[in-house]
């Protein structure tokens, strides 16, 4: 005979729940007809343009002064300390001209993904601003791992990280909009907190797959959506790797909405350290000003 | 001399760790399976078991929780091909110290069974890698580590003084100028030569230019600083560039070195990073203080650095167990408002190691102290010549 704990049959239900609002999400996604807040149209355009690699840096100036919004962010990281040096740019030309297109890809994205994390409700904006805050810190560590590592890329790897947890929002926004549904209103959650978070943990990492599929994401992306929690041993030193090595360490020090399983933790790093050849003494040294450094990238 | 049990049902594999044991000095045994291994152990003990997952009979999960069961606490080094989290995330709540995912490198096997064995003495190597006068306070504090935390490999790596990161080749060329000839250096100009720079030598000091294409000068510095954690890092920048300066300290660098470069900053550099030596002479018991040159305004500079570098300086003639310290500073310009405090400082750096001080000065400097009420009980010498 089995006891039923209070947890269980609360278990089973956001089971039933996730795989409702997966299924919801997911057909409306494939019918484009979710309502989630896309990129400008610019913005939208200007990621298109720039896989071209025969696009130029007049094409692509041309583009990015049409979104006030973007052509603020562009001027801002060229003027940024990551960059400047000269006199202040004073046009989007010399300002793509000093980060490259590289770079404003990143922009792009980053854009593109941070409007996704954003929400009017005050606890579902909370909870996405944790997700966002532990996805920027896998960015940036996974940056750092693949730069160390030899692992050519580091800005894929960047992006990678940053975007691993996209299906989170997509899957917050698919609970939102079945709560207006159900109560027309948004002042609180239907749910518990903790259910909304177990809710979007179960189902969020096949939405993001389809969200990467929608966006024509990076193929490094798609995996590290798709995968975050086992290594791939056939290429050890791969993009996606570096991303699921970061995204334990930022679970370790953190910076994580959910519950952390430690013995899960500390295996992925000792995995991830003997896969990537990481120095015990670099490996100290990655989450060094981490807080700092996040805390720099965040501000406006 | 400590002994090693291989188990591993791959006789390459376990050839392979023999030979590198021979090679580290330790004794090793080997065995097929988990029973083997636990038979051997039940035989005899052993400091340290490299321990494969899958294996006949009885695989290496199940050996490691036999032998936990039965009280064994020999330290385990899983060495397999297997990567999953769930099974290396069980061998650990069984206790084990490390892990190594075949194929492997032998500095890696080196590396992890020295540390399991405590065989590398690291933390006497400390001090042997990181350069004294690469240590300024605010380099250290930029990048803080344990004590004792140096691998072997960085003990092997080459002593550069100066790193360049530039992709104007010319920065390099007219550093080397100003610079005195014993003073090493290497240019670098795109962010991937610099990884790799820095991967196989260690620097006292980089010089990063925040305006290489392409280059996120801040990210790069991040990952610099973990390869060289000793090194002060420095942003090479115009001197019309706004708030680079500002922006550049915020963003995690030390220090600020403005191009062009001109003769006094670089003699400023020099002074920070590499003539602690010439600033305090430590012979025996007896510190000298170097004289002051430079322009008036670096003054205050020569005596704040004068002030960090003696607390290490008195340790040092106290650990080599002498009573009392002397300190000469017969050439040390006379400043109402800093020599006394200075020697104050010395002073209370006596105290604390229990070491009596005595001071040479000359014959204007005996005076200056005994003016003061704090100084005048200082046993004060007068310098001959």
């Amino acid at each position: 005979m089995t006891v039923e704990t209070e947890a269980q049959p609360r278990a089973g239900m956001n089971e039933r729940l996730g795989a409702q609002v997966k299924a919801i999400v997911l057909k409306r996604l494939g019918d484009n007809t979710l309502n989630l807040p896309l990129p400008s149209p610019v913005v939208t355009r200007c990621l298109q343009a720039i896989r071209d690699p025969a696009m130029s840096v007049k094409d692509a100036a041309a583009l990015v002064e049409q979104d006030p919004a973007l052509a603020a962010r562009v001027t801002r990281s060229a003027n940024s300390a990551a960059h400047a040096t000269l006199d202040r740019v004073r046009s989007i030309p010399q300002a793509l001209t000093r980060i490259g297109l590289e770079k404003l890809r990143s922009i792009l994205v980053e854009l593109s993904a941070q409007r996704l994390f954003d929400s009017r409700d005050p606890r579902i904006a909370e909870a996405l601003r944790k997700v966002w805050e532990h996805s920027l810190a896998v960015g940036m560590l996974a940056r750092d791992v693949a730069a160390l590592c030899n692992v050519p890329d580091s800005e894929a790897a960047y992006l990678a990280g940053l975007l691993h947890d996209v299906g989170k929002p997509v899957v917050a926004w698919g609970l939102l909009e079945a709560e207006r549904a159900l109560v027309g209103t948004r002042t609180n959650f239907w749910i518990e907190a903790s259910a909304w978070t177990d809710v979007v943990q179960r189902v969020h990492r096949p939405v993001g797959v389809a969200v990467a599929e929608r966006w024509s994401l990076p193929e490094t992306a798609s995996q590290a959506i798709a995968d975050c929690t086992e290594y791939d041993s056939a290429e050890r030193l791969s993009v996606t790797n570096c991303v699921r090595f970061a995204n334990a360490l930022a679970k370790r020090e953190g910076l994580y909405l959910g519950e952390v399983d430690r013995d899960d933790v500390d295996a992925l790093l000792m995995i991830g350290r003997s896969m990537l050849g990481i120095d015990e003494n670099v490996m100290g040294r990655l989450t060094h000003r981490l807080r700092e450094r996040l805390h720099v990238a965040e501000s406006p | 001399m400590p002994r090693l049990l291989t188990v591993d049902d791959s006789r390459a594999i376990r050839t392979i760790v023999t030979k590198f044991a021979a090679e580290l000095g330790l004794e090793v045994d080997e065995a097929e399976d988990g029973e083997q291994g636990l038979a051997k152990l039940e035989e005899c003990q052993f400091d340290l078991i490299l321990l494969d997952v899958t294996m006949p009979v009885l695989d290496g999960p199940g050996m490691l929780a036999k032998l936990r069961e039965r009280g064994d606490q020999t330290p385990v080094i899983m060495l397999t091909s297997e990567s999953k989290r769930s099974i290396v995330a069980g061998a650990m709540k069984l206790g084990i110290q490390d892990y190594i995912l075949k194929p492997f490198k032998a500095e890696e096997l080196r590396a992890k069974v020295n540390k399991v064995l405590n065989l590398d003495g690291t933390a006497g190597e400390a001090e042997a890698v990181a350069p004294p006068a690469a240590r300024a306070p605010e380099a250290r504090a930029a990048a803080p580590l344990p004590p004792g935390e140096v691998t072997a490999s960085s003990a092997a790596r080459q002593f550069i003084d100066i790193l360049v990161i530039d992709d104007m080749e010319n920065v390099a060329k007219k550093l080397r100028t100003l610079v005195p000839p014993h003073v090493t250096s290497n240019a670098v100009s795109t962010a991937q030569s610099a990884l790799n720079q820095c991967r196989e030598r260690v620097y006292r000091v980089v010089l990063l230019d925040l305006d290489i294409p392409d280059v996120n000068s801040l990210a790069l510095l991040n990952q610099l600083r973990m390869l060289q954690p000793h090194a002060a890092f420095l942003a090479l920048t115009l001197r019309t560039a706004g708030d680079a300066q500002k922006d550049a300290l915020q963003g995690g660098f030390d220090d600020v070195l403005f191009k062009p470069f001109d003769k006094e900053s670089i003699d400023d550099l020099l002074m920070r990073y590499f003539d602690n030596q010439e600033l305090l002479v430590t012979e025996d018991n007896v510190l000298r203080v170097g004289p002051f040159t430079g322009r008036e305004d670096k003054m205050d500079r020569y005596f704040s650095r004068l002030a960090q570098l003696l607390d290490g300086a008195v340790e040092k003639v106290a650990a080599a167990c002498f009573d009392e310290a002397v300190i000469d500073v017969s050439q040390i310009p006379l400043r109402p408002e800093r020599t006394p405090r200075l020697l104050l400082e010395a002073q209370r750096s006596c105290k604390k190691t229990g070491l009596d001080l005595r001071v040479i000065a000359t014959a204007e400097g005996q005076k200056l102290l005994s003016s003061f009420s704090e100084t005048s009980k200082l046993t004060v010498s007068v310098a001959r010549g």
